[in-house]
């Protein structure tokens, strides 16, 4: 209730139309999940929303969803799955930009799957194409990765695209996304490892 | 012979202007004229010049005179009596297409021995106060000084004074001795001719009226320049497409490519989603008309343009504010009722 109260004063009181600081956006989700083997592999949907605030050389991007997954051989149980994740950027040269941030995925019921915590540093790379639209790809070497169920990871990286086209002023804009999370997991030197792919489309509005 | 060349003098050379005369002397003189009858034509005339005559009538009893003592080759008397028209107007001459060439010498003769100034003319214009001048033309018969004078209510200037032979001209600028217009009124010029102790005037009456001086028009654009577009649009382009599928590419592939051994059978349904509408928007870009970029020349030209053309106004704001502080001198001359 109080998201829509916040949400319509920033609709209404919207002067700006051209170079948004701020964008709200919801969007579906396609998560495909595998751990261990292929064989623990679950795939599912559900819906998430964004925040992103630009000032100056320096840009935060929220962003989180919850997900149904179902096992994709019928092997398991389905679960649920929140992320949040948070990145801060700041833009070095034009179009390149070092990020830093952190995220956390929680499963429910617990220990369906790996719940885990982790921090990242990486680069984005944002590209306009014009006041309709544009492309970004990013890429983030994932810190010490934390596991509910211990464990650690050797190699954990990330890589993601997107792309988003909307009205001229940027007010509207349809925003596709793709981010791919690789988590090489141990636990007592046996591997465990974690993929996740995540597909998200939606639109937002700019501010 | 006598008789003979009276008759080729008259064929020749037809008085001028005689009608409207009142007297019955006078009109008895010109019918004698007529009817060559030379000798009592001049008897007549004579007789009319004794007589209170209106001003008319004593300029055609002395052209008579002229005319006939010309015609008698009494040089003298036709030379004294074309003197007389003479000083009583100077303006009068003999049409040299349709008169005598003897009158006319005669005419020219009588001319030369007397002091006037003629053919006194002003030509009516209009002038900002300060800025411009009337002209006032007019002749003098013989070498002498002439001053110009303009006289009116509280107002007695000399206008100029120089050595006049022949035709002169000067030139007035309607302001009074401190430089200010004259105020509007009816005026008399007066241009008089001094020579030793002989001296002629001639007056016009004039008339000066006051106007407000026309303002300019301020500017809207400066005449033979036009402001450029400061952006155009360029062409579409398939460069968008081209990020399209280069990021596309290169997420799928490095995802792929890096993906766990043990989890290479993942599904990649998002993947392939998500690739094809980045590359749905990659086209959708690239039909998509450009923004329009700004052109910097153009946009300093412009600037320099309106920079000039304030830099314009200014100056025309400060010439107006001048204007209406002008006055714009109407100087004709009058009406003869």
């Amino acid at each position: 209730m109080r998201c829509g109260v916040v949400a319509c004063a920033l609709l209404l009181t919207a002067t700006s139309v051209q170079a948004q600081k701020v964008r709200v956006g919801v969007h579906a989700v396609g998560v495909a999940h595998s751990e261990i083997t292929d064989g623990r592999s679950a795939e599912g949907g559900g819906i998430g929303g964004m925040l992103s605030v630009r000032l100056g050389r320096f840009g935060l991007d929220v962003t989180g969803f919850a997900a149904r997954l179902d096992s994709v051989e019928g092997g398991g149980d389905a679960f649920d799955l929140l992320q949040g994740d948070v990145r801060v950027n700041f833009m070095m040269t034009r179009g390149l930009a070092l990020e830093v941030g952190g995220g956390r995925r929680a499963v429910e019921p617990d220990f369906a799957a790996a719940e885990v915590a982790l921090g990242r540093v990486g680069f984005l790379s944002e590209i306009p194409m014009s006041s309709a639209g544009g492309f970004w790809g990013r890429a983030a070497y994932l810190i010490a990765p934390q596991f509910d169920g211990g464990g650690d990871a050797g190699l954990a990286f990330e890589v993601g695209f997107g792309a988003g086209f909307g009205t001229r002023n940027g007010r509207f804009r349809v925003r596709v996304e793709y981010d791919f999370q690789r988590i090489d997991r141990k636990v007592n030197a046996i591997d465990v490892p974690i993929q996740v792919s995540v597909g998200k489309l939606g639109f937002d509005l700019g501010f | 012979m006598r008789r003979l060349l009276a008759v080729l003098i008259l064929t020749l050379g037809v008085p001028f202007g005689l009608q409207g005369q009142q007297h019955p002397d006078v009109r008895r003189a010109r019918a004698l004229y007529d009817e060559l009858d030379l000798s009592q034509a001049i008897v007549a005339a004579r007789r009319a010049l004794n007589s209170p005559l209106t001003r008319d009538d004593r300029i055609l009893a002395w052209e008579l005179l002229g005319f006939s003592y010309g015609a008698l080759d009494s040089t003298t008397r036709a030379v004294e009596a074309f003197r007389e028209l003479i000083f009583l107007d100077p303006d009068r001459e003999p049409d040299v297409n349709v008169v005598s060439p003897r009158i006319t010498s005669l005419y020219a003769s009588a001319l030369g021995q007397v002091l006037v100034v003629r053919r006194v003319r002003l030509d009516g214009t209009s002038f900002i106060a300060g800025q411009g001048a009337a002209t006032v033309r007019y002749e003098v018969s013989r070498s002498a000084r002439a001053v110009t004078r303009v006289t009116g209510s509280d107002v007695d200037l000399v206008v100029d004074s120089q050595l006049v032979t022949g035709p002169a001209l000067v030139a007035w600028r309607g302001l009074d001795d401190a430089g200010d217009p004259v105020p509007p009124g009816r005026y008399q010029l007066t241009v008089t001719a001094f020579e030793g102790r002989n001296e002629f005037s001639a007056p016009v009456a004039i008339d000066v009226a006051h106007g407000e001086v026309d303002t300019v028009p301020h500017l809207t654009s400066l005449p033979g320049y036009t402001e450029q577009p400061e952006s155009v649009s360029p062409p579409r382009n398939w460069r968008p497409m081209g990020i399209a599928v280069l990021f596309a590419g290169l997420a799928a592939g490095a995802s792929i490519a890096l993906e766990n051994p043990d989890l290479s059978g993942s599904p990649r349904n998002e993947l392939a989603g998500a690739s094809a509408l980045a590359l749905g928007i990659g086209l959708a870009l690239s039909l998509k008309r450009p923004d329009p970029q700004p052109v910097e020349a153009n946009i300093r030209y412009n600037q320099l343009l309106r920079e000039q053309l304030t830099a314009r106004n200014d100056e025309i704001a400060r010439e107006n504010a001048l204007r209406r502080r002008q006055v714009e001198l109407t100087i004709t001359p009058a009406a003869v009722p």
